[in-house]
């Protein structure tokens, strides 16, 4: 675990960064429900497109971690669809 | 069951040495129980209000008693609840709801003050306090004391005479209950009491703020509404469903979110205990996404002012 946050530090923190701006938008602004939607899609896009890279530069990107990854972003959205509905 | 559940939530032989939970059609299963979920519930709340709903408690006189207890622990005068501000209040929260806006303007650049006159209050100064998705007075009251705009609004000893309006519906894509306070002191009373004060009392308009005074020889020549009888006046909102649709949402998603966690780190830790080699390694980024989820729903609330 220790091993691989130290090889992977620069992409995690670029990823909890970008996250967290976006979290902190979801959970603090008092905008409307569809504005918030849509930045949790982008959030999740974001997520996707990460992850798809992070492994490309990581030479071991395959359909499998692709499927992965959407699976996981359209969670997130399914979530907060679910909450804000 | 133990050994389902093994199967479900550990990665062993059985499951391919990843939990069965974290399975592509585990997840995409997830995905679709969630969207159909939240049609499944929207249908419930409209049809059986009583079953599924909003949870609220919020009286026009609690919000009284409570803004007066508030007034006078500062060393202000109570204010009286004037039923022309309460109309005013009854008519902006139907604009509002009508016309699906959060503001203290109406799209079209209405302002509150067109509700106010148009009750046929003749103000000195009037002043707008909003608040949505609270669901009882004493939030209401205490969110609005924290504010300090909202709390100027309250204490302000330019007030004599306060109204409320509270309503539910659809704000902004959201059910929710809407509370309306006007407050207003009326020119009558106001040049009566002390005739050079009001002479020299300077027009203060702070925009996107929630006090606002004006001078009532300063008053536009806004078009009054066409106002109906108070028969929208609500006096208080008391819904007590079987089950809280906020909290029965959140508590599901949290259950779930947590869940999942829980699963992916213990995965993250057996895995490399049991040096297990798969195709996908990187749980700790699944971790992360799913935590912000996780925290931004433990913050995010219903409840707003303006």
């Amino acid at each position: 675990m220790t091993k691989i946050l130290q090889k992977h530090a620069k992409y995690y923190v670029s990823l909890l960064i970008a996250l967290s701006l976006g979290g902190v938008f979801l959970a603090f602004s008092s905008a409307e429900n569809d504005m918030k939607m849509m930045v949790a899609m982008i959030m999740a896009f974001f997520y996707v497109v990460w992850g798809i890279i992070h492994h490309y530069l990581e030479h071991d990107v395959n359909a499998k971690i692709v499927i992965e990854y959407v699976l996981i972003g359209a969670l997130g959205i399914s979530i907060i669809f679910f909450l804000l509905r | 069951m133990r050994d389902f559940l093994h199967h479900l939530l550990f990665p062993r032989e059985s499951n391919n040495h990843k939990a069965r939970i974290l399975h592509h059609k585990s997840i995409l299963l997830l995905v679709v129980l969630f969207f159909l979920g939240t049609f499944f519930l929207s249908g419930l709340e409209q049809k059986y209000p009583q079953v599924l709903g909003i949870n609220a408690n919020i009286s026009s006189e609690e919000l009284l008693l409570l803004t007066n207890q508030k007034r006078q622990e500062n060393g202000l005068q109570p204010l009286i609840m004037n039923q022309q501000l309460s109309i005013a209040a009854s008519h902006k929260a139907q604009d509002m709801f009508l016309k699906n806006y959060w503001a203290h303007n109406a799209p079209e650049g209405t302002t509150p003050w067109v509700f106010v006159k148009g009750a046929g209050y003749e103000y000195l100064y009037a002043g707008e306090n909003l608040a949505r998705g609270f669901t009882n007075s004493a939030d209401v009251i205490s969110a609005w004391m924290n504010s300090p705009g909202h709390r100027d609004n309250m204490l302000s000893p330019n007030y004599k005479e306060i109204g409320f309006a509270i309503q539910t519906g659809t704000l902004t894509g959201d059910d929710t209950v809407l509370v309306v306070e006007m407050l207003g002191s009326q020119s009558k009373i106001e040049i009566a009491q002390d005739v050079s004060s009001a002479k020299d009392t300077v027009p203060a308009v702070q925009e996107g703020k929630a006090q606002i005074a004006e001078q009532q020889e300063k008053k536009s020549e806004e078009q009054r509404p066409l106002l109906a009888p108070s028969r929208y006046f609500v006096a208080s909102v008391q819904t007590e469903p079987l089950i809280d649709t906020w909290s029965f949402s959140k508590t599901i998603a949290l259950g779930v979110l947590f869940i999942l966690l829980v699963v992916l780190i213990l995965d993250i830790i057996i895995i490399e205990k049991k040096k297990i080699v798969r195709v996908f390694t990187h749980n700790l980024d699944h971790v992360i996404f799913l935590g912000i989820i996780l925290i931004i729903i433990l913050i995010i609330g219903k409840e707003a002012i303006l």
